[in-house]
């Protein structure tokens, strides 16, 4: 058991390293070395795990069992240390794919300024001075991302950790699921296998047991990573604010991987990276770990690498409470145009999906690639009944309450809509919604009802086709009754005419009724004056 | 329901989406979003089907994994 205690002895100052690293007592260690510090430590308790068990002659049962034991108590603290070094890697991850977006940007931009040249820089025209000052923006910010990401794939720490903090008091790690998946790749390469334990209280993750265990109580591992647990929330006390790197921090030798080694360019001088008075309040307000074995209540990441891929769709299909609502930036907007872009595409290779399963996939892809184009693919059946649903739903804009839309569309008697099971029409002009399976709603300000379910007949591919009339409201109880025709009254006779004007005491209108009646015969009179003229 | 189209909801997770479009089906209300970065200066070109679900007051939103739904609002979502 000797062996443990060296161990131990090891994990100590890997922790002692670590500590030093974030409060800059020691010097700079790399993310990738403290991992592999971390790995090479579990390694080593492995392969002596391992061989103690194959020198069966050398060790009782008993003594098989403690070591076990002691080898499992061991990795386990090593992994939950290590779970913050993994965190901070995936947000190095993070800011180097946004540095490289924004480079990708730059050289979009750069390329349409290409057509400038400038010889004479002391009398450009305004334009001219625009694109050049332009040209030499791009430039610089070039060259500022070049620097940052080779600093954050070769070494100085301390502007990640800052990084780090920032996003920590930002509420969390942004990380995408391919981020997540290629974490879980690379630590189950890391992870100690085939070490297996026969005490019940000790069984080592490997045993089925514990791996059914962790299967049947997913608890959203995933996001735990994300909000940065346990070690990072410790770090309010810590009052020390971190001391931009000095040249000596820099010197300090770390173990380069053989494709570290490389020569510093000597633009990346020593004085870089170099905190601003920014950057030490954001560090101080979530600084980093003081060194502390972070106390996790379970080993999150030994969950992490054993529980499978379905974690994270849970993790999706959990509802996430909305906490404010607000009007963009107005940067933003200026922006909204390639968004729209990007959106379209997404939405044209969702519509040109045939499986669900497909279309599944595609709302778990983060990033959609720009020019997806299926403008020239022949349009396929679903796609052509796509285009025939075009006003089921309404699609933003005004307003998604039907008897608010601005862009109301009347759907025709006569016109046919086929549906695919799980689909449904729905016309604004009525506020009807229709689906496949013949169920109707009615869709108003005050809410959603049940009408009468529609039959509908099925194509010979087994769409169902949904008429226009079926969109039209036929519950008698909603159809508004006809207003009753008025009841025309009798028309009158001349002389009725006459009597009636003399009794109201209209002298000229019997006088003009006499004259009438002299001129003209009675049938032409009901036909010109009806049931009582206003003459 | 209000429509929230062009409007930038932020979650408890910490993102954030910008509302392209605001749809209903079957009753429910969907937003197709466009996540914002934290700093609300970016779009990420990521983008999501969100069902909004609203209980006791409070909105909460989940992303759309239902293929069906999928592709009936991405057939029908119209942007140009």
């Amino acid at each position: 058991m000797n062996e443990f205690l060296r161990f131990q002895e090891r994990l100590d100052e890997i922790k002692l390293i670590k500590a030093g690293r974030d409060t800059e007592n020691i010097g700079v260690i790399d993310l990738t070395t403290m991992r592999d510090m971390y790995n090479d430590l579990l390694s080593d308790i492995e392969s002596y795990v391992s061989e103690c068990r194959r020198d069966e002659d050398s060790y009782t049962i008993d003594d098989l069992l403690e070591i076990g034991q002691a080898g499992l108590k061991l990795k386990t603290e090593i992994k939950n240390d290590r779970v913050d070094i993994i965190t901070e890697r995936l947000v190095k991850e993070e800011r180097i794919k946004a540095l490289e977006r924004e480079r990708k940007q730059l050289l979009k931009n750069e390329e349409t300024l290409s057509g400038y040249s400038f010889s004479d820089s002391e009398n450009l025209s305004g334009l001219d001075k625009v694109a050049r000052d332009l040209q030499l923006n791009i430039e610089e910010r070039k060259r500022e991302i070049e620097r940052e990401i080779y600093e954050l794939n070769h070494g100085s720490v301390l502007k990640l950790n800052v990084e780090t903090k920032t996003e920590t008091k930002r509420g969390g790690l942004h990380l995408s699921k391919e981020d997540r998946e290629e974490l879980e790749r690379e630590e189950n390469s890391a992870s100690i296998d085939g070490v297996s334990f026969t005490d019940e209280e000790n069984k080592s993750s490997d045993s089925p047991e514990m791996e059914e265990e962790l299967l049947e109580t997913p608890v959203g591992l995933t996001e735990e990573l994300e909000s940065a647990p346990g070690p990072l929330e410790k770090d309010e006390n810590l009052e020390t604010v971190p001391e931009p790197i000095k040249e000596e921090t820099l010197e300090v030798p770390m173990e380069l991987e053989d494709e570290e080694e490389l020569e510093v360019p000597e633009e990346l001088s020593l004085e870089e990276p170099v905190l601003t008075d920014e950057e030490k309040e954001e560090a101080l307000e979530v600084p980093a770990p003081l060194g502390e074995t972070p106390v996790a209540s379970e080993p999150l990441e030994e969950k992490l690498e054993e529980v499978p891929d379905s974690i994270h769709d849970e993790e999706d299909e959990k509802a996430v409470e909305v906490t404010n609502i607000v009007q963009p930036k107005p940067t933003l907007w200026q922006k909204i145009g390639i968004a729209l872009g990007s959106a379209i595409a997404f939405l044209s290779a969702a519509t040109a999906v045939h499986t669900g399963i497909m279309a599944r996939s595609l709302n778990n892809i983060a990033e959609v690639e720009e020019g997806i184009n299926n403008d020239e693919e022949e349009p396929s059946e679903e796609e052509k009944r796509g285009e025939n649903n075009a006003n089921i739903i309404v699609d933003g804009g005004e307003s998604n309450t039907p008897s608010e839309s601005s862009d109301k569309t009347e759907i025709d008697d006569k016109m046919e809509i086929k549906l695919a099971p799980g689909e449904s029409v729905y016309d604004e002009s009525t506020g009807i919604e229709v689906t496949a399976d013949g169920s109707a709603y009615q869709h108003t300000d005050n809410g959603t009802t049940n009408l009468e379910a529609r039959k509908l007949d099925k194509d010979d591919k087994g769409y169902a086709v949904v008429m226009g009339s079926d969109l039209k409201d036929t519950t008698p109880a909603a159809t508004p009754a006809p207003a009753p025709e008025p009841t025309p009254e009798p028309k009158k006779t001349a002389d009725e005419y006459i009597q009636e004007q003399t009794q109201l005491g209209n002298t000229e209108n019997v006088a003009a009724a006499q004259q009438a009646l002299a001129d003209t015969p009675d049938d032409l009179w009901r036909e010109l004056f009806g049931d009582g003229p206003s003459m | 329901m209000e429509n929230l189209t062009n409007q930038i909801l932020k979650l408890s997770n910490n993102k954030q989406y910008f509302v392209l479009r605001q749809a209903t089906y079957k009753g429910t209300t969907y937003f197709l979003g466009a996540e914002v970065t934290s700093d609300g200066e970016n779009f990420t070109n990521n983008f999501k089907f969100l069902e909004c679900i609203s209980e006791n007051g409070k909105m909460s939103v989940k992303i759309v994994t239902d293929p069906d739904i999928i592709e009936v609002l991405a057939k029908n979502i119209k942007l140009d």
